[in-house]
C-alpha cells in the first residue's frame, strides 16, 4: 500500500467516526478530525495526485487587514471587492491563469465547495468558490483571497482555517495595528509547525512608523520560529485607482512570480509543504486515539450501567419465585381462609383417611370457587407488582447511574423519552401476569386430557388445581423465617398433596417447573422493553469500538508508509 | 429597606440555597454580594469609567484627548499599554485601593468626580494584558468600547465581551476611533454596520464616531462622561446590569439542566401512596379481618339466642394474633404480633410501596434541574425503608373496633331474649291448655286477641319477631362492618401520612420551598433595577 492509499484509507475510516459522547477530550478530538479530513481532501489527496499542479498561495490574515485590496494591487485590477464594512469578503476567489483553468473548475481540490464563475451576483455564500481568470498571475501559481481568521462571522473563521490548510503557500496578511494581536498568532504558530511555505506582508504601515514596527515584528517572527519568511512591509495610503502603489506592491509581486515561473522552486514548496502536512496530521493520532479509547470506554460503562440495573431486577425476580417471600402476606392468608391452618395438615401427615376427604369437599365446593379466584387475584397482584416495581426500579438505577457519569445528558434524555409511561408499563404487566395465569390453566386442563384423570379434574375447580399450582410453584421456604415456614410450608404441602392426588407427582412437579420457567421469560421480555430504549440510545451512538480499532490501523499504516 | 437592600437579600438567597443544593460554592455571586456591599458604603465617590479595546484602537491617544494633556504613552509598536492608568481631577485613593490600580495620575483638566482608565489591549498575544483589561472591565462603572475601522468586527470584542453585555446598555458607550482614517463616503455605511453588528448581539445604543487625531466627538464624549459622573447613577446601574445578568445566566443554566418555572408550591396529596403502602404492609388483611370480626360479633349478639352457639369458635382477628381481647394476653401475645407471620409484606408489595413513593416524588420534583432533584429522589429513597419498617407498627396500633358493642346490639339482644322469652311462655301455655288434664291442671280459656288465642300469638309472634330481628340486624351488621373497614382504611392511611410527613414530605416540601424561592429570587433579580 503506498502513502496516497493509506492516507486515503485514513480519510474514509475518519470520516465515518464521529465523537458523539462528551467526554474529556471529545471536543478537541473532534475539530482535529474535521481538520485532518478536510486537508487530506482539500489539499493533500489531490496534491499528492498530481504534484505538477498549480500551487494555491492563500492570501489569508485578520479582518481589515487589506487583503482584498493587496489581492487587486497584485493584479492592478479590482477583482476582489474591497470595502470599509468588515467582514469584506465571505465568499473566497481563486484567481489563476486562463491556462490553468482546468485544474480548478473540476472538483479536484476543496470539493466541498461548490464552483462559481467570476464576480457572481447575489448573496454570497461560505459553502461557494468564486473563480476568476487573471493574464496577470503567471501560469502555475493561483492566489486565492480567503476571508478573515479573526472576525465576528464564525463561518468566516472556520472556512478560513479550512483555506489555510488547503495552501501550498501562505501570504499572511497583518498591519501596523494588529500584528500583536493573539488570534493571528495561533495561525502563524501552525504555519511554523507545519513547515510551511510562507511569506508575511506588514499592510498599512502610516509613514514614518516603518522602521520601528518591522524590528518589533522581525523579533516576533524570530522567536516562533518563523525567521526565514520573507517581511514585506506596505506603507499606508492607495494611489489614485484604489489600489497599493506598484512602487510597494513589487517586491511581493516579484517574490510570487519568482516561484511560479522556477518549475524546480514550484516543486519544492509543494514538497516541503506536503511533507509538513502529512507530518502534521500525523502528529494528531495520540488525540484522536485517547478520544476513541474515551469514547469506547464510556460507552461500555454505560452499557454495563444498563445491564447491571436489569440484570439485577432479573435476579430479584428469581429468588422472589424461589425463595417464598411472594407467599407472604395476602396470598398465604388468602388461602389460609379457606384450607384452614396448621392442624389440618398435621392430621393430613398423619394420614387421616377422613382429611382427605374433608379437602377434596373444600376444593369441590362450588361455592368456594370464588374464594380460589380471590387467591389467584392475590397472586396476581403480588407478581405485578414484583415485576413493575423491579423494572421500575432498574429504570431509577439506570438514570441515576448514567446521570452520574455526567456528560451523558442526550443520551439519557432521548432514552428517558423513549420509556413507557407507569401506566403502559402496569398494563403490560397486568396482561402478562394474567396470559400467564390463563396458560397455567390450560396446562392443567391438557394434563388432564392425558390422563384417566379428566373425569376427576372435571369433578375438582380449575380455578382450586390453578390455585394450588401457583402456590406449589413458589413455596420454596428458604426465604421465609421461623413461624412463617411452618405456616407456609404446610400450606405448600397441602396444595401439593392436592395435585398429587388428582395428577400424580411426576406431572406436578413437570408442571411447577414448566410454569416457572415461563414465568420467567415473559418477565424478561417484559424488563427487555423496558431496557431497549436505553440500549437503543447507546446504539444510535454507533459502533465506536470498530471506529477506534480502524482508526489505529489506519494510523499505524499511514505512519509506516511515511 | 432600599432597592440596594433588597436586592442583596435576594442574591444572598440565591447564593445559599442554590450552594446548599448544588453543593458548590458560588463564586459570582459572593463576588456579587461583595462588590454591591462596597457600593453600599462608597455611595457618592467618583465614577470610573475604563477605555476597553483592541490594541492599536487608539484608547490612549482618546484617553489624552478626553482630559487634553498628554499623560497615557503613545506609540507605534504594539502593544503599547501593559498596566492600567488612572486619571482623576482629585486623589480618589480608596476606590483605586479597591480595584488594585497602582498607576495614577491626578490631572486638574480632568472632569470632576470622574476617574478615567487606560486599560491595557483585550487581544494582543500579551496574556496579562488580556487579564488585567478584563478583570477591570468586571468592576468599572462605565465602560468605554473603543472600537476602529480595521477591528471593529474582530471576534474577540464581540464574544469575549460585547455579547454577555446586553443589559449594560447604560453604562456603555461605543466609539469608533480613528474615524479620520475612513473616506467619506464610506463613513455612513460603516456606522450604520456597526449598530447593526451591535443590534443583532441585543445591543441597542448610538455608535459614536470619535477622532483622537482631529478632535471629533472628543468633546461630546467628555461632556457624557461628565455627565454620568454627575448623575452618581453609573455605580448602581452597573451593579444591577451585573445583577440582571448573572440571575439570566443561573436561570438559564437551570433550564439547561431540565428545571422549569416551579408549578405548584402544594404537594399532592399523598393519600394513594399511603394507600398503597398498606396494602404492601398487609393492611389488607387486616381491614379484612376486623370487618369479619365485627361482623362475628354482631352476629353473636343479635342473633337468635338458641342457636348462638354454631359457628367459628376463632375470632378472624385473634388468628393474626391481632386485637386480642383480654388485656393479659396483649402483653404475652402481643411480643410476638409484631413480628407475626401472617401480616408480614411480601417482598414484591414492600418494592411496589417504594416505587409508588419514588413515583409520588418524581411527579412532585418535576421541575427541579437534575442534580437537585437526583438529591431529592435519593434523599426520598433513602428514607422510604424507614417509613415501610414502621408500617408493622402502625397497622398493628390502629384501632381495630374490636371493642365495638353499639348500644342497638344489646338493643337487640334484649328484644331477641324478650321475644324468645314470649314465644316459649306461649308454648308452655299451649302446652298446659292441651295436655292439662293429664296434670290434672284446669286452666280458663285463653284471652282471645281478635280470633286468635293469646298463647299462640306469643308463641308465633314471637318466633316471627326473633326471624325478623335476625334478619334486620344482618342488614345493620354489614353495613356497619363496611363502615367500621372505611374508618380503619381512613385511620391508618392517615397514621402513614403523619409517619410520611416526618420522613419524606416534610424535607421534599421544604426543598421545593427552596427552589421556588430561588426562582421567585431569580425572576425578580433578572428584573432589578437599583
Amino acid at each position: 500500500m503506498s502513502l496516497p492509499e493509506a492516507l486515503e484509507n485514513l480519510r474514509r475510516v475518519l470520516a465515518g467516526m464521529a465523537f458523539p459522547v462528551p467526554s474529556a477530550h471529545a471536543e478537541d478530538a473532534e475539530e482535529i478530525r474535521k481538520d485532518i479530513v478536510h486537508q487530506l481532501e482539500d489539499y493533500i489527496l489531490p496534491r499528492y495526485a498530481s504534484l505538477d499542479a498549480p500551487l494555491i498561495a492563500v492570501v489569508g490574515g485578520s479582518t481589515g487587514s487589506g487583503k482584498s485590496t493587496l489581492v487587486n494591487s497584485l493584479l492592478r485590477q479590482h477583482i476582489a471587492r474591497a470595502s470599509a464594512i468588515r467582514p469584506t469578503t465571505r465568499r473566497p476567489l481563486l484567481i489563476h491563469n486562463p491556462e490553468d483553468a482546468h485544474w480548478f473548475t473540476d472538483s479536484r481540490v476543496l470539493p466541498g465547495l461548490a464552483r462559481v464563475s467570476g464576480q457572481a451576483e447575489g448573496e454570497s455564500s461560505h459553502n461557494e468558490l468564486a473563480l476568476v481568470t487573471s493574464e496577470a498571475l503567471p501560469q502555475g501559481l493561483a492566489l486565492l483571497d480567503s476571508p478573515d481568521i479573526d472576525s465576528v462571522v464564525e463561518e468566516n473563521r472556520r472556512l478560513a482555517f479550512q483555506l489555510l490548510s488547503a495552501a501550498d503557500l501562505w501570504v499572511f496578511v497583518t498591519t501596523a495595528a494588529r500584528y500583536a494581536d493573539a488570534v493571528p498568532w495561533v495561525m502563524l504558530d501552525e504555519a511554523a509547525s507545519r513547515d510551511i511555505v510562507i511569506a508575511v506582508v506588514l499592510d498599512r504601515v502610516p509613514l514614518g512608523d516603518a522602521p520601528a514596527v518591522r524590528a518589533d515584528l522581525m523579533a516576533r517572527l524570530g522567536e516562533r520560529g518563523l525567521g526565514n519568511a520573507p517581511l514585506f512591509v506596505i506603507s499606508e495610503g492607495l494611489d489614485e485607482d484604489g489600489l497599493v502603489p506598484r512602487d510597494n506592491i513589487e517586491p511581493l509581486r516579484g517574490w510570487l512570480e519568482g516561484i511560479a515561473r522556477d518549475a524546480g522552486a514550484r516543486a519544492n514548496v509543494a514538497r516541503q509543504t506536503l511533507s509538513g502536512a502529512v507530518d502534521k496530521l500525523l502528529s494528531g493520532q495520540e488525540l484522536l486515539m485517547t478520544g476513541a479509547n474515551e469514547q469506547v470506554a464510556i460507552v461500555s460503562q454505560l452499557r454495563g450501567d444498563v445491564e447491571h440495573a436489569f440484570a439485577q431486577a432479573e435476579k430479584e425476580i428469581t429468588a422472589g419465585l424461589a425463595d417464598g417471600t411472594l407467599l407472604r402476606g395476602e396470598v398465604l392468608e388468602r388461602w389460609q381462609e379457606i384450607v384452614g391452618t396448621g392442624d389440618l395438615m398435621k392430621r393430613l401427615e398423619s394420614g387421616v383417611a377422613s382429611v382427605r376427604d374433608r379437602l377434596s369437599a373444600i376444593f369441590r365446593g362450588r361455592g368456594k370457587d370464588r374464594d380460589f379466584v380471590q387467591v389467584e387475584e392475590a397472586i396476581e397482584d403480588t407478581l405485578l407488582d414484583l415485576i413493575v416495581s423491579q423494572a421500575e426500579e432498574a429504570i431509577a438505577d439506570t438514570q441515576l447511574a448514567w446521570e452520574q457519569r455526567g456528560g451523558t445528558r442526550d443520551c439519557l434524555v432521548q432514552a428517558s423519552a423513549g420509556l413507557r409511561s407507569h401506566e403502559e408499563r402496569y398494563n403490560a404487566g397486568a396482561r402478562l401476569v394474567r396470559e400467564w395465569q390463563r396458560e397455567l390453566l390450560e396446562m392443567i386442563g391438557n394434563e388432564g386430557q392425558s390422563r384417566r384423570a379428566t373425569a376427576k379434574i372435571l369433578s375438582w375447580s380449575v380455578n382450586a388445581l390453578g390455585a394450588a399450582l401457583m402456590i406449589v410453584i413458589f413455596a420454596s421456604t428458604s426465604g421465609l423465617t421461623g413461624g412463617e415456614v411452618a405456616v407456609a410450608g404446610g400450606t405448600a404441602v397441602l396444595a401439593e398433596r392436592v395435585l398429587e392426588a388428582v395428577f400424580g407427582d411426576d406431572a406436578v412437579r413437570r408442571m411447577s417447573t414448566k410454569a416457572r420457567e415461563s414465568f420467567l421469560e415473559r418477565t424478561r421480555e417484559f424488563l427487555g422493553t423496558d431496557s431497549s430504549p436505553f440500549e437503543q440510545a447507546l446504539e444510535d451512538i454507533g459502533e465506536v469500538g470498530l471506529w477506534r480499532d480502524a482508526l489505529a490501523q489506519a494510523f499505524e499504516q499511514a505512519t509506516r508508509e511515511k | 429597606m432600599s432597592k440596594l437592600d433588597k436586592a442583596i437579600a435576594s442574591l444572598e438567597s440565591v447564593a445559599s440555597i442554590g450552594e446548599q443544593h448544588f453543593h458548590e460554592t458560588d463564586e459570582q455571586a459572593r463576588s456579587l454580594l461583595q462588590r454591591a456591599r462596597v457600593r453600599v458604603s462608597t455611595t457618592g465617590d467618583a465614577t470610573i469609567a475604563v477605555f476597553a479595546g483592541a490594541t492599536g484602537s487608539g484608547k490612549s491617544s482618546l484617553v489624552n484627548a478626553v482630559v487634553g494633556e498628554e499623560i497615557a504613552r503613545v506609540a507605534p509598536t504594539r502593544p503599547t499599554t501593559s498596566s492600567p492608568l488612572a486619571i482623576s481631577s482629585r486623589d480618589v485613593g480608596a476606590s483605586l485601593d479597591v480595584l488594585d490600580i497602582p498607576h495614577r495620575y491626578i490631572s486638574p483638566a480632568a472632569p470632576e468626580n470622574l476617574v478615567l482608565v487606560d486599560l491595557p489591549d483585550i487581544d494582543s498575544t500579551e496574556e496579562a494584558n488580556r487579564r488585567e483589561a478584563a478583570r477591570l472591565i468586571k468592576q468599572a462603572d462605565v465602560l468605554v468600547w473603543v472600537l476602529d475601522p480595521q477591528k471593529y468586527a474582530d471576534a474577540v470584542v464581540h464574544e469575549d465581551y460585547l455579547r454577555t453585555m446586553t443589559e449594560h446598555v447604560k453604562v456603555m458607550l461605543v466609539l469608533v476611533n480613528q474615524i479620520d482614517k475612513v473616506p467619506a463616503t464610506e463613513r455612513e455605511g460603516l456606522l450604520k454596520d456597526v449598530t447593526a453588528l451591535l443590534a443583532r448581539e441585543g445591543l441597542k445604543l448610538d455608535v459614536q464616531p470619535v477622532s483622537a487625531v482631529t478632535g471629533e466627538g472628543v468633546a461630546a464624549l467628555r461632556e457624557r462622561l461628565a455627565d454620568m459622573a454627575a448623575k452618581k447613577r453609573a455605580g448602581l446601574e452597573r451593579i444591577s446590569a451585573d445583577i440582571r445578568t448573572y440571575a439570566a445566566g443561573y436561570q438559564g443554566r437551570i433550564e439547561n439542566e431540565g428545571g422549569s418555572e416551579p408549578r405548584s408550591r402544594k404537594l399532592a396529596d399523598f393519600s394513594p401512596v399511603a394507600r398503597k403502602i398498606a396494602k404492601g404492609a398487609g393492611a389488607n388483611i387486616v381491614i379484612d379481618a376486623a370487618g369479619a370480626s365485627y361482623i362475628r360479633r354482631g352476629k353473636k349478639s343479635t342473633r337468635w339466642p338458641l342457636t348462638r352457639w354454631i359457628g367459628s369458635k376463632v375470632d378472624p382477628l385473634a388468628r393474626l394474633h391481632l386485637g386480642s381481647f383480654k388485656k393479659k394476653e396483649i402483653s404475652v401475645e402481643g411480643e410476638q404480633a409484631i413480628g407475626a407471620s401472617s401480616v408480614r409484606a411480601s417482598a414484591s408489595a414492600r418494592s411496589a410501596a417504594s416505587a409508588a413513593v419514588r413515583r409520588y416524588t418524581e411527579d412532585a420534583s418535576a421541575d427541579v434541574p437534575r442534580p437537585w432533584r437526583r438529591d431529592i429522589l435519593g434523599d426520598s429513597q433513602a428514607h422510604t425503608d424507614t417509613l415501610l419498617d414502621s408500617c408493622d407498627q402502625i397497622i398493628q396500633q390502629t384501632d381495630l373496633g374490636q371493642n365495638a358493642h353499639p348500644l342497638w346490639w344489646r338493643l337487640v339482644n334484649l328484644l331477641q331474649w324478650l321475644s324468645t322469652l314470649a314465644a316459649i311462655a306461649g308454648l308452655v301455655w299451649l302446652l298446659l291448655i292441651h295436655f292439662g288434664e293429664w296434670l290434672k291442671i284446669q286452666l280458663p280459656d285463653p284471652p282471645m286477641i281478635s280470633i286468635v288465642p293469646l298463647p299462640a300469638l306469643m308463641l308465633v309472634g314471637g318466633l316471627v319477631l326473633c326471624l325478623l330481628l335476625s334478619l334486620l340486624s344482618s342488614v345493620f351488621i354489614k353495613r356497619g362492618a363496611k363502615r367500621l373497614r372505611k374508618r380503619i382504611t381512613k385511620d391508618m392511611t392517615a397514621s402513614i401520612t403523619r409517619e410520611a410527613r416526618g420522613h419524606i414530605l416534610d424535607p421534599l416540601e421544604a426543598s421545593l420551598k427552596d427552589y421556588a424561592q430561588l426562582w421567585a429570587d431569580l425572576a425578580y433579580l433578572k428584573k432589578v433595577q437599583l
